[in-house]
This record gives structure tokens, C-alpha cells and sequence, in this order.
């Protein structure tokens, strides 16, 4: 077994242990540090890919920003211990049960995909070349996407006022 | 020089006019413009016809009228295109001839209702979709106004919506409609498929066009059936045939003129008069003409048999006019199509003038309904009592009135009809004895109603009272047309040769038949009325008068009193008790049949309702499933 | 080197247009906070009429222009989804001042993030290229999340906007899965490119392929994937409903018609999504509308019958891919345009009789309309009826073209179902007349609930051009039927 695979094995055990975890957890805080696991774990997929910038993105972004304005979230909207709230027996099996019949269609179908064979592998510095392609192909694709998160901005920053304000301007 | 677009206009700009402007004018100019327009219309297809008559070779009578390019479905464009040919000239002067009159009559049976102009304004809605139905050539026009008049329908049955009942009454029309109508458009759809056109003028050409040059059909004889079938499930809707007769009876709830001029004279004839438009699609499937044959014979017995135990007069009349439609789908049924549209006019002239009658009772009695609570009112409404009298006679089926003639015919083509689904002997049986039926109930309507001791409650008697001219002058008019209007037909076979080409001349019956069928009818329709009277006239008076008399007459009489009892156990009960158990039938199993069905999808859906829990979770879950199936399926 | 053009600036002009707006509404609410309420009606309605007016244009000029190496397509069929979305969002914005002026809620930000999401439904229906697709997809999507729950204080919106974000992320997954699996399969993200992927990696391929239909269907609102519409549909302030009744429910189909059509296409090695679609849509039609029957709120009702008309929509478009005729797809388009005057209608009377402390949305609330308030009853009775499918209303033709179609192309049972469906519709459709001219407060034992406090110009113009559309393009289906064959022979001729 070479140390790639070694290392995948343990990247996607933490992917997927991470994800099992958040799911069996019942505090909300300790649900977002597994979240922080199982995020560590795609990034360092990401590594073995090769695609060393979207590693990086991925720790900067979602461990960096998104998990700790999770905790911040948590530890600003007051004391107490966050709970899940119980879900009913039956629910629970449901879900279960959904989420495991897809997930083994899909296996199945992943499982009998021929893969082409050999990956070309990227040219030299992946960070330059999605820069280049940001900025020629999928240039339109970019802008939209920052009509996209003013959207978000002003979203969030309508919640907060109508919040504030009761509903009233 | 045809103005066939002038024959819909009037209606339509007296409607629009009194709709935008009514309010300030007062009922005296909403009326006048509304009959007034109709009036218009009824003289423009007066001209029409007469100027389609003197044309001189028959079979390019057809005149016709393009307003404007309507719409297109891919490359095939449908006009607005009306088409006069002596069918629908024939149906337009009975719309427009009965409309007019059944509008004077409105005038004054309407004139002390908050909602005058409204109705005025449904009424003559109404007369613009029924002319649209019979001028248009192109079934989706056709389908246009035949949802129209359902509407106008709906509306008017549910115009004294106080009540809560007639407003159920109207939605149960129309939903039994659109059980009609949703085999109409399937029928549609296929002709569409298999024609490639709607125009019916153009179907016939495609026809005649592979007939005359040996082509292959555009239509096998499967397809040909189930389109008919198809049809004739929307005839059946709106013309109130087994099984989806139900509503007609409880749209009486609608004023008594909405009853006369929609639910008898026009709109539920509109299926009798799409199969005879669609005569030569027919004509490719005996099976669905017969269907048709035994539909309407069995329509027209059932319903007389429950015309028979009703006390409503209303109610009595509409299952009256239920079996009065099967004799005409008897007719269309076996082929007779000129027949069964004779029947269709002289029924409207009839049948209108019965409403109107019992309209002008109801109006005398305030309201009143009941027969049991009425009688000797002859000498009270003389007017009302004489038209009525023509009026029970006409549809008795009594030489030498309108419904004499045309029945006969009807059972004359019956007896010699070949159907595959069964003997004409069968269908001429049927039909003779639903003739009877017809004969008795209505005997025993008019002697309730007008004859014997007075019934009625006694805060009512002292103003009954004979209704205004624009009610008697509609019901003289339409008697006079009752009494002739059969004899007018038959002359010199006028009507038949009227309508000969579409359905060419009629073969003559051989006479042996011809005279058996008369006799018999004629013996049935005096053996009813004589019955009837015998039972509701004669029965309660006879035994007191003769009892003060010679005493062999006294005997003469213990023992017609004893005949009397041998016929209420043997013919009386028998007879009611059938029909008892028929409206018992028609209340308990089809009414809930067709409630079971609307319960059933309500119960569907509530049931389907669970599923939206209002939890997001769950949401999930049913969308998970939904993903996994869709994956597994397109795997 | 940004490789932006100014033919591609002029090209993707509609949604340019709503974009700019969008951003000068934010702006002018910055800078001058006290009249930008009124002005931001105004300058969402200018950007609205440019864009449609140039949508329009365009359409009968015959433009067909590839934008950004690829990524946007303004051709007749991309021109004619947006000027049915700016129609609809028209018709949509003018409905809504007064409501939120009574409720305090009138703010710019409900006229910019509207804006924001109408440009994302115009480009919805133009995008070449997966990725594209997907943004265009979110940007629509975003801003109604927040528009459902804008009467913050009302706790029903709030949930109503919650559940929809919530189920609305979870969809957005598949989505977004399908579209990793499809580039995958075809290694391009380009629609044109997506069929070779079936025979590259064909398990792949088709679960991609399912990904994505299920994010459409969620959008679309096709079952199993409806739960989200009754809520959403009810707790959403009425115009918000509006908006999303009409030009959200028809923006998601310019998508999924294109990918369908264009990257799927038809041949029977891809065309599996045709069976699939085929009891999706005879399942659709039929919850739909069984669920409808026993609904008491007109806003959830017309929810369910917004599924029943996905329902009907996707038979017309089964027809379209069966017969690979314009002249069926034209007919979708029409339906398309006709449901939008339709909804826009209905729930703008809705919002006419609503007031301040209590929306007017149950069936029982319109009783007596008819006495009370004739012409408003009657413009209702034509939407109602309309939405039945009563000849010679527009929404009759809507159904007849659409039906015949699938006729012809061999879908008789699908369409004997469809049928079969629009009977049982006319049920709850015709409650709503039945409350208004068949009942008056005697019934119910309690006084006339509907509220008329005065009108608005805009609502009332938005009501009488529906109902006249629907009247006049019933009989006159003509130019709006060539516009439409105009704009799906563009997408033929780049379909396979």
C-alpha cells in the first residue's frame, strides 16, 4: 500500500467520520468542531488531487471563516447549552433509511462507471490557471457570482434590520 | 347576400350595452333592448333562411361568414366562420323565435326582482353562446359556446342564490358538465388527431373526397366508435341523459323562464344537435349509434317512470323533458336525425309553453310548487288553463297536435331500425310504453293542477291572479305553434324536406307499419290521459254524487269502486311504488354515486394532505425517496 | 486580459438592465432614504418595460448572439423567456406598494432584490454552460427566499421563508451534485457537450443527468419534490405569492427546457428522461390537484394548483420532445404566458381585499364579493375560470394547444389523465365563484370579512390588463403564438 493511499484512507476517514459525528451529536457546539474535522478532511483531499489552491481556499474559507462565525454565532446568542431537539423514532429510521438507499444507488452507480483511465494531470501552478480562467472563459460566470453574494449581503443585512426594527423602516 | 354575423351581434350589444351603461336606465329600456335584440336576431334569421330556401338547388344551401382568422394550431388556421345551412338555420329560428318569447314572458315574471338587469343580461349571454353553438363550423367554436351555454346555465340556475340549495343545484350542474365536457374535448382531440381539422364541413369533404375516390378512410371503424362514444358522453352531460341526468332536475331551481328557455327548449338540446352536425361520423359506427338508441330509449322510460311519483310541478316537467331528450337520442340513434330535430322543435314549443304555464301558476300561487296543493284553478288563470291544456295534449302525443306527429315518426323509425345492440321491436316497445308514461303523468299534472277542488292554502287564494300580457301573449304564441307547428312539419314532408340536404329524403315506412304505429300511439296517448283523469278527477267524486242516485246505478258503482281498488293494487301501486323506488334510486345511489365520487377525491386529498406535515424534515425525507426512486429508475 | 466585449455588453442587455437597477435602487436608498420608496417602484418599472420592450425587439429581429466565449446564449428562445418573466415580474411589482405600505414593510430592498432575482431568471433561460446555469439558478433563488419572509414580524412568513431556504439548500445539493457528475461524464461544462458523456461514462452520466432534473422538478415544484409550495405559497406576503405564483414558477422551465432539449436531447440513448417525466407529470397533475380540492386558503389552494399546472406543463413539454416540433414547444410558451396573466390576477384580487391587520386569503373570506363589489368579483370569475380552462379564455387554448399536441404525439392516456384532471380542478376553482356569487354572509353566520380600502393605481391597472389579456389573446392567440413558434425554432435549431 504506497503512502497515497495510506494518507487517502485516513483523509476520508476523517471526512466521513466527521460527518457521522454531526450527526450523532447532540450539542450543537460540538457538532460545529466535527464539522471542523470533517472539513480538514476534504481539504486534504483536495492535496492529494493536486489542487493545491483549492486546499487552501478551502482551510481559509470554510474552516477560517465559516466554522469560527459559527462558534461566534453560538457562543454570541447567549448561555446555555445548545441542543438538538429530539426527533421522533420513526423519523430518524426514515431518514435513515432514504439516505442509505441513495447513497447505495449511488455507490452502485459509481461502482459500475468506468473511469477513463488515465487523468491528465494539471500544468504547472493550478492557482494561475483559475485565475486565467476566471478572468477569460467563465469571466461572465465571476460577475454573476458577485451579483450572487450582493444578493446574500443585502439579504442578511434586510434580516438583521427588519429584526431590529420590528418590521418597521 | 347572407348576414349571418348580424343574427349573434344584436344579443351581444344589447348585453354589453345593458351591462355597461344599465344603470342609468331604468327596466322598461333593459327590457326592450334585450327582447328587442332578440327579436333583431329572430328576423335576421328569418331573412337568412328564407334567403338560403331560394337557393335553388338544394344541396348548395350553405351560406357562410367569416368574421376573422381566430387562431392557428401549428399550420392550420381556425377562422371565426359561422355556416347557415337548414339545420342550423332551423335551430336558429327556434332560438331566437322561443328566446324572444320565453324574454317577453321574463319581462313580467321578473319584473319585481332586485336582479332584473343582471338576469337580463345572463339571458341574453346565453342566446349569443347558443347561436354561436349551432352557426359555428368548427367544433372548437362549437365547444366554445357549448361551455358558454353551461355557464350562462350555471349562473342562472344559482340566480336567486339566497338560497343555498339552488346554489348547490348550480354547482352540481356544472360539475356533471365537466364530466360531459371532458369526453367531448378527449373526442375532440381525437378527431383532431385523425383529420387533422376541426371544421366540420371540411371532415365531410375528406370523407366524401376518399369515399368518391376509393381512398382508405382517414378513420377505422374502432376509431370511428370511440370517438363517437366519446362525444356522446358530452351529449349525454348536457343534454341529460342516464347517467348524467342529475342535474338537470335540480336546476329547476332556477327562475321558471331559465327553466323553460335553457333546461327544455335550447341549451339541452344541444347534444341531440351535435350528433346530427356529426351524422356521417355516425354513420361509420352502427355500435355508437346504437349506444346512443338504447340510451335515449332507456332515458326516456326511466325518467317518465319517475315523472310519475313527483308532486314538484317543475320537477315532474324536467324529468319530463329528460325523457323527452331520449326519445330524440332514440331517433338520432336509429339514423332518423330529421325526426329526432322535428321532435326537438316541436318539443321546444311544447315543453316552453308547459314551463311557462307552470311559471305563470307558480307566479299566481306566490311561489307555490306543489301539486297537491292546488286544483280549480281553471276558471282562476283561463288563459293559463287553455294554453296549458294545448300544451298536455301536445306532448300526450294527441292527433292533430305538434307532438303527435313527431313522436310517431320517432316510433315509426324505431320499429324499423336495425341496430347491432338490439331489435328495433325492442326499442318501438320502449318507446311506446314511455309514451303512456308521458300520457299519464301529464294527465295527472294538468287535472292536479287546474281541475277538481281548490287546494291551495288560504292566505294564497285571494290574490291568485292572471299574469300580465307579456306573460299570456308568450304562452298563446306557443300554444298556437303547439297545436300547429306538428301538422306544419309533416306537411307535404316540409320539414323533412327541409333538412333533406343533410340527411336526404326520408324512405317511406311501409303503411301497414305506419298505421299500426299510429294507432298505437294514438291508443296509448287517450288511454293515459283517460286513466289519469279516471285516477285524479273522477275517483274522489264519482262515489258521492252516484251514491245519491238510483241505487243499480249505486251497485254499478260499489263495483267500478271495487275496480278501482283491483286497479290502485294492480296498475296504481305497482306503478308507484316503481316510481318511488326509481326516485329512491335516482336519491340514494346515483345522486350518491356522484357525491361518492367528489367525497372519494376529497378523501384523496386529505389523505394526500398528511403528507404535507408542515416539518421540513419530512420534506426531506419524501424528497430523498423521490431521488432514489427517480436514481434507481433512469440507472 | 478581461476578455469582455462590448458586443457582449449590448447582448446580455435584458439582464444588464435589471442588474443596474438593482443596484441604483441600493444605492439611492443610501444616499437619499426618504423618497426612495416610491422612485424604486418607478425605476423597477422602467428596467422592467427596457428589458421586455428589447426582449421583444430582439425576438422578432431574430437576434441569436453567443455572448462570453460560450457561457450566455441570447437567442429567440432566451429572449422569449425573458420577456415573459419581465411581463410577469411587471405585473408582479405592481402589486405590491400598497400591501407593503399597509403593512410597513415598503422598502427599497424589496424592488432591488426582486430586481436582482428576475435578472438571474432572464440569464436562467440563456445559460450555455453548467456552472453558469447553476449561479443563474442561485441568484434567482436567493433573493425570494428573502422576499418570503419580508413582513418580518409576521411569524408565518418568517417559517414560510425558513422552510423554503432550508429544503431549497437541500435541492441546490443535487443540483449541484448532478452538475459535478455530468462534468464528470462529458468533461465539459458546456450543454452541448453533455450528451457525449452517456457514452463515455454512462452510469455517470445518467445520475447526473437525475441530479439535475430533481433540482428542476424542486423548482417547478413537481412531485415528490412539492412540499415546499403550499407553505411557501401561504406564508409569503400576497405579492411576494404573486411573484412567485408567475415568473418564479415559469423562469425555472426557460432552464430546463434548454438542458432537456439541448444537452439530453432525444435520441432513445439519453432520452430516458422522457419516461421518467411521464408518471412524474401524470403523479404531479394528480396530487396536485386532489390536494387542492380540500384546501381552504385561496393562497395554499392556488399553491397546489401551481403543481397541477407544472403537471400540465410538463405533458406539453413531453410533446414538444416526442414530436421535436417547434409548433408544440410554441405552445408550452404560450401556456406559459397565459398562467402567468392568469396567477398574477387571482392573487392581485387577493391583495385588493386585504388590509392591514389580516390578509384576505380564505375561501370563506370572498363571500358575498359579488353584491358587495360586482367588477371585482367578475375579474376574478374570468381568472377562476380561466384557470379552469373555460373556452374561449385564454387558459382553455393554454390547455387545448398543449393537449392536442400530446395527442398527436401519442400520449392519449397522459392526456386522458390531464383531462381527467382539469375536471376535478374545476371543483375548487369554482368554490371560489360559488363563495362570491352563490353565498352571502347569511350563509357563513358572519359579517362580509373582505376588506376594500381604497385602490391602488397600479394594482388596478395590473388586474384589468390580465383580465383583458386573458379575454383578448384567448380570441386572438395568433401573434402570441407566432412570437412563441419564433422562439422555439431558435432552440431546435441548436437541439439536436
Amino acid at each position: 500500500m504506497s503512502a497515497e493511499k495510506v494518507a487517502f484512507f485516513i483523509l476520508s476517514g476523517l471526512t466521513l467520520g466527521g460527518g457521522l459525528a454531526i450527526l450523532f451529536s447532540v450539542r450543537l457546539m460540538r457538532a460545529v468542531v466535527y464539522l471542523l474535522v470533517s472539513l480538514f478532511g476534504v481539504a486534504g483531499l483536495y492535496i492529494l488531487l493536486n489542487a493545491e489552491f483549492l486546499a487552501a481556499l478551502q482551510v481559509l474559507i470554510y474552516i477560517g471563516g465559516i466554522t469560527i462565525l459559527m462558534v461566534f454565532g453560538l457562543m454570541l446568542t447567549g448561555p446555555g447549552q445548545f441542543v438538538n431537539p429530539a426527533e421522533s423514532r420513526l423519523k430518524a429510521v426514515a431518514a435513515g433509511v432514504s439516505s442509505l438507499t441513495t447513497a447505495i444507488v449511488l455507490l452502485l452507480i459509481v461502482k459500475k462507471t468506468k473511469w477513463p483511465a488515465g487523468t491528465q494531470a494539471l500544468a504547472g501552478d493550478t492557482t494561475a490557471e483559475i485565475g486565467r480562467l476566471l478572468l477569460t472563459d467563465h469571466v461572465f460566470a465571476f460577475e454573476i457570482a458577485s451579483v450572487l453574494l450582493l444578493v446574500v449581503l443585502v439579504g442578511v443585512a434586510l434580516f438583521v434590520r427588519l429584526a431590529r426594527d420590528g418590521g418597521k423602516p | 347576400m347572407f348576414l349571418l354575423r348580424y343574427i349573434v351581434l344584436p344579443p351581444l350589444i344589447a348585453l354589453l350595452a345593458n351591462l355597461l351603461l344599465g344603470r342609468w336606465w331604468g327596466r322598461k329600456t333593459t327590457a326592450t333592448l334585450a327582447c328587442g335584440s332578440v327579436l333583431l336576431s329572430f328576423l335576421v334569421s328569418l331573412r337568412d333562411s328564407y334567403y338560403l330556401y331560394m337557393i335553388t338547388l338544394p344541396e348548395t344551401r350553405v351560406a357562410s361568414d367569416v368574421m376573422f382568422t381566430w387562431l392557428s394550431i401549428g399550420r392550420f388556421e381556425i377562422p371565426v366562420e359561422f355556416v347557415l345551412d337548414p339545420l342550423s338555420g332551423a335551430m336558429c329560428l327556434i332560438i331566437t323565435g322561443v328566446g324572444f318569447l320565453i324574454h317577453l314572458y321574463s319581462v313580467g315574471y321578473m319584473w319585481h326582482d332586485p336582479g332584473f338587469r343582471r338576469f337580463f343580461v345572463y339571458l341574453n349571454l346565453f342566446i349569443v353562446f347558443m347561436l354561436l353553438l349551432v352557426l359555428a363550423d368548427n367544433l372548437l367554436l362549437l365547444f366554445v359556446g357549448w361551455e358558454g351555454v353551461g355557464l350562462c346555465s350555471y349562473l342562472l340556475i344559482g340566480f336567486w342564490h339566497a338560497d343555498m340549495k339552488n346554489a348547490s343545484a348550480g354547482k352540481k350542474a356544472f360539475v356533471v358538465n365537466r364530466i360531459g365536457d371532458l369526453g367531448f374535448l378527449i373526442g375532440l382531440l381525437l378527431v383532431f388527431a385523425a383529420f387533422n381539422t376541426l371544421s366540420v364541413s371540411e371532415m365531410q369533404e375528406i370523407i366524401s373526397d376518399a369515399i368518391a375516390r376509393h381512398l382508405p378512410l382517414p378513420l377505422a371503424p374502432l376509431a370511428a366508435t370511440v370517438i363517437c362514444l366519446c362525444l356522446f358522453v358530452g351529449a349525454c352531460g348536457k343534454s341529460a341523459q342516464i347517467p348524467l341526468y342529475v342535474w338537470l332536475p335540480d336546476a329547476m331551481a332556477g327562475p321558471t323562464p331559465v327553466s323553460a328557455l335553457i333546461h327544455a327548449a335550447t341549451m339541452v338540446t344541444a347534444g341531440v344537435y351535435m350528433i346530427a352536425r356529426l351524422h356521417f361520423l355516425y354513420a361509420f359506427s352502427p355500435f355508437a349509434s346504437g349506444v346512443v338508441a338504447v340510451v335515449g330509449a332507456a332515458t326516456a322510460i326511466y325518467a317518465a317512470i319517475i315523472g310519475l311519483a313527483q308532486n314538484d310541478i317543475k320537477k315532474v316537467l324536467a324529468y319530463s323533458t329528460v325523457s323527452q331528450l331520449g326519445y330524440m337520442f332514440l331517433a338520432v340513434g336509429v339514423g332518423a336525425y330529421t325526426f329526432g330535430i322535428f321532435h326537438l322543435a316541436t318539443h321546444a314549443f311544447f315543453k316552453a309553453l308547459l314551463f311557462l304555464g307552470s311559471g305563470s301558476v307558480i307566479h299566481a300561487l306566490s311561489g307555490e310548487q306543489d301539486l297537491r296543493k292546488m286544483g280549480g284553478l281553471c276558471r282562476r288563470l283561463p288563459v293559463t288553463f287553455w294554453t296549458f291544456l294545448a300544451g298536455t295534449l301536445a306532448i300526450a302525443g294527441v292527433w292533430p297536435l305538434a307532438g303527435f306527429f313527431s313522436k310517431d315518426e320517432i316510433l315509426i323509425a324505431a320499429r324499423l331500425a336495425e341496430t347491432p345492440l338490439i331489435s328495433g321491436r325492442a326499442l318501438f316497445a320502449v318507446g311506446l310504453s314511455a309514451a303512456f308514461l308521458t300520457a299519464f303523468y301529464m294527465g295527472r299534472l294538468f287535472v292536479m293542477a287546474f281541475l277538481g277542488p281548490c287546494r291551495v292554502e288560504a292566505d294564497k287564494q285571494h290574490h291568485i291572479h292572471e299574469s300580465p300580457w307579456t306573460m299570456t301573449v308568450p304562452l298563446i304564441v306557443l300554444a298556437l305553434l303547439s297545436a300547429v307547428g306538428g301538422a306544419a312539419g309533416v306537411y307535404h314532408h316540409s320539414f323533412a324536406r327541409w333538412l333533406s340536404p343533410l340527411y336526404g329524403a326520408p324512405d317511406a315506412a311501409p303503411p301497414a307499419v305506419e298505421h299500426f304505429v299510429m294507432a298505437a300511439s294514438l291508443a296509448v296517448a287517450f288511454g293515459g290521459l283517460a286513466l289519469s283523469f279516471l285516477f285524479y278527477l273522477q275517483a274522489p267524486t264519482l262515489p258521492d254524487r252516484l251514491a245519491r242516485t238510483a241505487g243499480w246505478l249505486y251497485r254499478w258503482v260499489a263495483e267500478k269502486f271495487y275496480v278501482d281498488e283491483l286497479y290502485e293494487w294492480i296498475v296504481v301501486r305497482p306503478v308507484y311504488y316503481v316510481g318511488v323506488a326509481g326516485q329512491a334510486f335516482d336519491k340514494h345511489v346515483v345522486d350518491r354515486a356522484v357525491n361518492w365520487t367528489g367525497g372519494g377525491l376529497k378523501g384523496a386529498g386529505f389523505l394526500l394532505s398528511f403528507f404535507q406535515s408542515g416539518n421540513v424534515g419530512t420534506y426531506a425525507i419524501w424528497f430523498l425517496i423521490g431521488v432514489s426512486i427517480l436514481l434507481h429508475v433512469m440507472r | 486580459m478581461i476578455s469582455i466585449t462590448a458586443a457582449d455588453l449590448s447582448g446580455i442587455s435584458p439582464a444588464l438592465h435589471l442588474a443596474v437597477a438593482g443596484i441604483a435602487i441600493m444605492l439611492l436608498d443610501a444616499l437619499w432614504p426618504m423618497r426612495s420608496k416610491l422612485l424604486s417602484v418607478w425605476i423597477t418599472l422602467a428596467a422592467l418595460g427596457c428589458s421586455l420592450t428589447t426582449s421583444l425587439h430582439r425576438l422578432t429581429a431574430g437576434v441569436d448572439v453567443t455572448l462570453f466565449n460560450g457561457a450566455v446564449r441570447m437567442d429567440g428562445y432566451a429572449h422569449a423567456f425573458s420577456a415573459i418573466i419581465c411581463l410577469a415580474s411587471t405585473l408582479a411589482v405592481l402589486s405590491a406598494p400598497k400591501y407593503l405600505r399597509l403593512r410597513g414593510v415598503h422598502l427599497a430592498e424589496y424592488y432591488a432584490l426582486l430586481l436582482f432575482s428576475v435578472c438571474g431568471m432572464v440569464l436562467f433561460a440563456a445559460a450555455e454552460e453548467l456552472i453558469m446555469l447553476f449561479l443563474a439558478l442561485e441568484t434567482l433563488s436567493i433573493p425570494v427566499y428573502c422576499l418570503v419572509g419580508f413582513t418580518r414580524t409576521n411569524v408565518y412568513s418568517t417559517e414560510a421563508s425558513m422552510k423554503y431556504f432550508v429544503i431549497g439548500a437541500f435541492a441546490t445539493g443535487f443540483l449541484v451534485y448532478g452538475i459535478a457528475l455530468l462534468y464528470g461524464a462529458a468533461g465539459s461544462g458546456y450543454l452541448v457537450d453533455l450528451r457525449a458523456g452517456a457514452a463515455r461514462a454512462p452510469g455517470l452520466f445518467y445520475a447526473g443527468m437525475t441530479l439535475l432534473l430533481v433540482g428542476f422538478l424542486f423548482k417547478i415544484g413537481a412531485v415528490p419534490f412539492n412540499m415546499w409550495t403550499p407553505d411557501a405559497y401561504e406564508g409569503a406576503p400576497t405579492p411576494v405569492t404573486t411573484f412567485m405564483a408567475e415568473a418564479v414558477k415559469a423562469a425555472p422551465f426557460g432552464g430546463m427546457i434548454k438542458v432537456l432539449f439541448v444537452g439530453f436531447g432525444f435520441d432513445a440513448a439519453v432520452g430516458l428522461w422522457q419516461p421518467a417525466l411521464v408518471v412524474i407529470a401524470v403523479l404531479t397533475m394528480t396530487v396536485g390537484n386532489l390536494t387542492a380540492l380540500v384546501q381552504t386558503d385561496v393562497k395554499r389552494m392556488m399553491g397546489y394548483s401551481s403543481i397541477a399546472h407544472s403537471g400540465y406543463i410538463l405533458v406539453g413539454i413531453l410533446a414538444a420532445s416526442k414530436l421535436q416540433s417547434a409548433d408544440a414547444l410554441a405552445a408550452v410558451l404560450y401556456y406559459l404566458f397565459v398562467y402567468v396573466l392568469m396567477n398574477a390576477g387571482a392573487f392581485g384580487i387577493l391583495i385588493l381585499f386585504s388590509h392591514k391587520d389580516k390578509d384576505t386569503n380564505a375561501v370563506e373570506d370572498l363571500t358575498g364579493l359579488a353584491r358587495e363589489r360586482p367588477w371585482a368579483a367578475a375579474l376574478m370569475a374570468v381568472y377562476m375560470l380561466s384557470l379552469t380552462g373555460l373556452p374561449p379564455l385564454a387558459g382553455f387554448f393554454g390547455k387545448f394547444y398543449i393537449f392536442s399536441y400530446a395527442v398527436k404525439a401519442g400520449y392519449v392516456p397522459l392526456v386522458i389523465i390531464a383531462i381527467l384532471n382539469s375536471v376535478v380542478s374545476a371543483y375548487y376553482y369554482l368554490k371560489v365563484i360559488v363563495a362570491m356569487y352563490f353565498r352571502g354572509p347569511e350563509d357563513t353566520g358572519r359579517a362580509a370579512v373582505f376588506h376594500y380600502e381604497g385602490y391602488s393605481v397600479f394594482l388596478l391597472a395590473m388586474l384589468w390588463f390580465t383580465a383583458w389579456g386573458i379575454l383578448y389573446y384567448g380570441i386572438h392567440s395568433e401573434p402570441q403564438l407566432a412570437l412563441a413558434r419564433l422562439a422555439a425554432s431558435s432552440l431546435f435549431a441548436t437541439a439536436p
